[in-house]
């Protein structure tokens, strides 16, 4: 895992963000940006070099589900490796995440540790199958 | 009923007393209190028809029916929840600030009484010591990062309340203006397209805990 990778945190609250943000750089990740939205990401994303997505699923705007399933009918960032971090935590709506390709899923509120786990597992599976 | 009625009246009226005839003077002067009551009755019969149809209304409307029955008591429940969760982040705030306060007071004092008293040894132990005492200082300040979470969940569920409140708000509004629709889009108890927020306890169908998370999508093959 690159520790210089380019990561992007969205979230309509700057709180969470500055969280993610902060976990992030304690985990030796400084290359973070932010989006509130998944109207503002996805053109972030599209202008390329992320290798990252953290979002999550309630925003006004776009939502992470839709932000998930955009990046995954985008043939230049389908392969993004996408963690949903969010307070939805109905079966099904985790179902729906996993249809639409969600390669881990991190329900609020979540520890440092949690976070940790699921950056190094997403990485681990990706490493393993390239 | 014009003058010249009411003068006509008032002449009977007169006639009547003038006579004695009791049966007339009650019958004239019953038509002329008539006279003046008989708008204010036409008023009152208006103003309690109109409540009626407007009680029929509430019951008869489902989305005032599912504000009250359900709606009120979710957001009752939900404020409940940011009480709960802002009172959990400012416990673990402050007891981590409790914490840490010693360890930095003992940091200054012990820089001041061993670094400037020059003694190697008592440097050693005191730089030995700032070493553990920064990763103590390094977890609690992590833990005052992590408590700033409260402030994303229980924006979500305030923002969804005052959804709530504006709807009733309209609700109400159309009652006393009499033009209750007689459908419309009920308010969903999930919110708006289709998300929840944070889930409470007693949220059925919710999973609670990030192990049962991993375990569906383990069975999903995420």
């Amino acid at each position: 895992m690159n520790s210089n990778m380019k990561i992007l945190i969205v979230d309509d609250f700057s709180t969470m963000r500055r969280i993610i943000k902060n976990l992030l750089r304690d985990l030796g990740f400084n290359n973070t940006h932010e989006a509130d939205d998944g109207n503002t990401a996805l053109p972030m994303l599209k202008s390329g070099g992320f290798d990252f997505l953290i979002t999550d699923w309630n925003m006004p705007g776009m939502q992470g589900i839709d932000l998930l399933r955009a990046v995954r009918s985008d043939p230049n960032l389908s392969s993004l490796p996408v963690l949903l971090v969010t307070a939805e935590a109905r079966r099904d709506q985790i179902v729906l995440a996993a249809e639409a390709g969600v390669n881990g899923y991190i329900v609020k509120p979540f520890t440092a540790q949690t976070l940790k786990e699921k950056i190094d597992k997403i990485f681990e599976r990706i490493a393993a199958t390239t | 009923m014009d003058t010249a009625e009411r003068l006509a009246l008032a002449r009977q009226l007169v006639a009547a007393l003038e006579t004695g005839n009791e049966e007339q003077i009650v019958h004239f002067l019953r038509a002329i209190q008539d006279v003046r009551s008989t708008p204010l009755i036409r008023h009152l019969a208006e103003l309690t028809r109109d409540v009626h149809q407007s009680l029929l209304g509430l019951s008869a409307d489902p989305q005032l029916v599912e504000l009250t029955k359900n709606n009120m008591p979710d957001a009752r429940n939900r404020l409940s929840y940011v009480i709960e969760k802002t009172e959990d982040s400012a416990h673990r705030t402050l007891a981590a600030v409790e914490d840490m306060m010693p360890l930095a007071e003992r940091l200054a004092s012990g820089a001041s009484e061993h670094v400037l008293g020059g003694d190697p040894a008592a440097i050693q132990a005191y730089v030995n010591e700032t070493v553990v005492t920064g990763e103590v200082l390094r977890g609690g300040l992590s833990e005052v990062l992590m408590a700033q979470e409260f402030q994303d969940l229980t924006g979500q569920v305030i923002r969804r309340t005052i959804d709530l409140v504006s709807e009733v708000e309209k609700k109400l509004v159309a009652l006393i203006t009499s033009e209750l629709p007689a459908s419309g889009e009920s308010v969903r108890a999930s919110g708006p397209n289709g998300v929840n927020g944070p889930a409470l306890k007693s949220d059925v169908g919710a999973i609670h805990h990030q192990d049962d998370v991993d375990a569906l999508l383990a069975e999903l093959g995420v």
